[in-house]
């Protein structure tokens, strides 16, 4: 076993990455848990292809000169003084709008991208088989969530944008760590818990019917993806050490962190205001004045807020304790998320998209859905 | 681009298996191969679950114990007087076949282990977006061939017997090479090859209507990912220099020979002789006379005979050059295969199941033609 993996449950049995030997141990094959197969019995039926007109046509048009793809109150920085000045025509608001949206769905792509590869490194330490099955399955639904972005992105602005310098660091560092915890907690629990978040406001909020089918399409695999990551927590936060908890709970603070600067950090958007002749230290200067701890806050208690739903499975999954709370109870109160009961925010989304995805899959044939992966 | 990949179409592109970081550069997405659209999109009718006895039921019984999986006249050991005259009694020739059948599965299910950890690696290195979600997606069909392997042998046997030692010797070697091509004609031609050929002769001849239906399923995502290989060696091989293609086929000669002979050599069985009372020394030695005894002309001929099944795939990938032609010559003649055609020994068999695998997966719906051409 690696050193460090931080494994309670056999299940979630690591090696390290080159150590291709241990796969071919006899008893492993024997000893395969049974913890993932319905998740993985599942993926047929919420099978979907990017290539396939019929489940998704990325030649649906959209207005992009007139029309916003997202709504015009998520761009934080429009709302200031100087950048309503600046862009006072209709148009200009919604290139704005629409190039921020660009931004969002790059990060998207290049987390989809970073998904695919850390779970394909995944299959290279998980021991136990039932668990590699699982992360071959994770993978190969990734790949077709890239094809997808990469698709939208294609048909709506040409090109992505870079991914952000502390995403991309983050990325980097999960998928070569041969740490199984961090990888677990940094992907399955909050880059997914994350894009569960993420692609909950965007089907609730978007203009652009193509944006919407897209992100509950994904979320037909990112809600039993996230479950992976829950399960893990309930085989393991109950059974740690002191030390052991503390380590993951301040990894899992630390990827937070870097996800929550990245989204919402106003040095993030940096290129944007350049873009548009904007002088980004005025707009930054703005911004600060604007987006207090508890404007914030007030943001958050909406449902579907991004990082609501992040700190909420943190929460869920009793990795937060008093060495952290302070920390998250800046955005969010916890005691009433506690209060809240387990199912995710995008659940029920994605339990109608694996409906829609049943009619095409399987006409005549459509069964009850469930999420529930154990 | 790693160094000594040797690709020469874009779409086999590869970087260094740590390199993350070329994968989110902006033109690779739009820059993405449609060579394996079709693949990617074919895996929905050819989906299949070993965990659903829909699919496949491992609790239908064999009689193991008195029942040899296969006919006696495949199993060549029987043709040495001294084996087949040790082995009288009809009980300890079942338990010597069964045994046999079960270091043969055994050996599968260690390679698809192999193929499982293979296919996931290409995903860090291939750069192509469309080549990277064929790898991906043939990391989720290598799975279930794990478990539905690692099914039928708990089912029949209980446990798998250890890989042998020349077999994991190439897996490890192949699945740690961050070179593209090592991966793509170790595994995908050879490695692939060899299992669709195994299939084949498995679905044909043993007796166990699970092991069958096994077979033919496994091949439904077999015959895909050895086309695979089939698409890289078309765009690759014509566009080598003389170094180049040097260096492929001696790798390729040198996966064959792990994979022909060292796997199947008599010391690599030694140690299952024992058991039945046999001494290892002789039967070794019994092999070793009948091959130098046989007419030195005599070709394998058997249409499915696993290594003439690789042989073919590797002349028609253009890998075989006079350089390495008189090592191969030894057991096919290569002129005849070279006039056959390009369809694989067990496309007909993967096509049937996949009209098998239709018929579950889409009830009352699809209709479609069935095709393994991936082009």
């Amino acid at each position: 076993m690696a050193d460090g993996n931080i494994t309670k449950d056999v299940i979630y049995d690591a090696v390290a990455p080159d150590d291709f030997e241990s796969m071919l141990e006899l008893d492993r094959y024997n000893a395969r848990s049974t913890a993932f197969d319905k998740i993985i019995s599942a993926t047929h039926d919420h099978f979907w292809d990017p290539l396939d007109p019929k489940y998704i046509d990325f030649s649906e048009p959209f207005d992009m000169e007139n029309e916003m793809i997202l709504p015009e109150e998520m761009v934080i920085s429009l709302q200031t003084p100087y950048v309503q000045e600046r862009l006072p025509t209709r148009k200009d608001k919604v290139r704005f709008v629409n190039r921020f949206a660009l931004r969002t769905f790059s990060s998207i792509l290049h987390g989809e991208q970073g998904a695919l590869n850390l779970s394909a490194s995944l299959c290279h330490v998980l021991k136990d088989q039932g668990a590699q099955e699982y992360a071959a399955n994770q993978t190969r639904e990734e790949a077709r969530h890239v094809t997808a972005f990469a698709k939208y992105i294609k048909a709506r602005w040409g090109r992505p944008v870079e991914c952000g310098p502390t995403l991309k660091a983050l990325l980097v560092e999960i998928i070569h760590s041969p740490e199984v915890y961090k990888k677990i907690i940094g992907m399955q629990m909050l880059v997914e818990g994350l894009a569960m978040g993420a692609f909950a406001t965007i089907y609730n909020q978007t203009a652009d019917p193509l944006a919407r089918k897209l992100t509950q399409l994904v979320m037909t695999d990112e809600a039993f993806h996230h479950k992976f990551g829950k399960i893990w927590a309930d085989r393991t936060i109950p059974h740690l050490t002191e030390k052991e908890h503390e380590v993951i709970e301040l990894w899992a603070a630390q990827c937070f962190q870097t996800l929550l600067f990245n989204l919402v950090g106003p040095t993030q958007q940096r290129s944007l205001y350049e873009e548009f002749g904007l002088d980004p230290e005025r707009v930054i200067e703005d911004l600060k004045e604007l987006i207090t701890d508890d404007t914030r806050r007030e943001n958050m208690k909406e449902q579907t807020n991004i990082f609501r739903v992040l700190v909420k499975t943190l929460v869920n999954a009793g990795i937060i304790t008093e060495r952290t709370r302070a920390f998250y109870a800046m955005y969010v109160d916890i005691d009433e998320l506690k209060g809240e009961g387990d199912k995710m925010v995008g659940d029920e989304i994605a339990e109608e998209g694996i409906k829609f995805l049943q009619e095409i899959n399987f006409k005549d044939r459509a069964k009850n859905v469930l999420i529930a992966a154990e | 681009m790693a160094d000594g990949n040797i690709t020469k179409d874009a779409m086999y592109g590869a970087v260094a298996p740590d390199d993350f970081e070329s994968m989110l550069e902006l033109d690779r997405y739009g820059q993405r191969s449609t060579a394996f659209d079709k693949i990617i999109s074919a895996t929905h009718d050819h989906f299949w679950d070993p965990l659903d006895p829909k699919y496949i039921d491992f609790s239908e019984p064999f009689d193991v114990a008195n029942e040899p999986l296969m006919p006696e006249d495949q199993v060549p050991l029987f043709r040495l007087p001294y084996v087949n005259e040790t082995l009288k009694d009809p009980a300890q020739r079942v338990a010597f076949i069964n045994h046999m059948q079960l270091r043969n599965f055994s050996s599968i299910l260690h390679g698809e282990q192999g193929a499982l950890n293979l296919s996931a690696s290409l995903c860090h290195v291939l750069k192509d977006q469309g080549a990277q979600e064929y790898a991906a997606n043939q990391t989720r069909e290598e799975a279930r061939h794990v478990t539905a392997f690692a099914r039928y042998v708990k089912a029949r046997w209980g446990r798998p017997v250890e890989c042998g030692a020349a077999l994991k010797a190439l897996l490890i070697e192949i699945i740690e090479a961050p070179e593209v091509y090592k991966k793509i004609v170790g595994m995908q031609m050879l490695v692939e090859g060899l299992a669709m050929g195994a299939f084949s002769h498995g679905y044909r001849y043993n007796r166990d209507p699970v092991a069958r239906k096994l077979f033919q399923l496994v091949m439904t995502d077999e015959a895909f990912h050895h086309k695979f290989g089939k698409i890289w060696a078309d765009r690759t091989i014509p566009h080598l220099t003389e170094a180049e293609r040097n260096l492929v086929e001696d790798w390729t000669a040198h996966c064959a020979q792990k994979l022909f002979f060292d796997r199947g050599a008599p010391n690599q069985m030694a140690e299952m002789f024992t058991p039945f009372g046999l001494d290892p020394e002789r039967v070794t030695a019994d092999i070793i006379e009948r091959r130098r005894q046989r007419d030195p002309n005599r070709k394998i001929t058997s249409e499915t005979n696993i290594f003439r099944v690789l042989i073919k795939t590797l002349l028609k990938a253009g890998l075989i050059t006079q350089r390495t032609r008189g090592f191969y010559a030894m057991y096919v003649d290569l002129e005849e295969l070279a006039g056959e055609g390009d369809r694989m020994v067990g496309d007909d068999i993967a096509e049937d199941g996949i009209r098998y695998l239709q018929e579950i997966n889409f009830k009352d719906g699809a209709r479609r033609g069935v095709s393994i051409a991936a082009e």
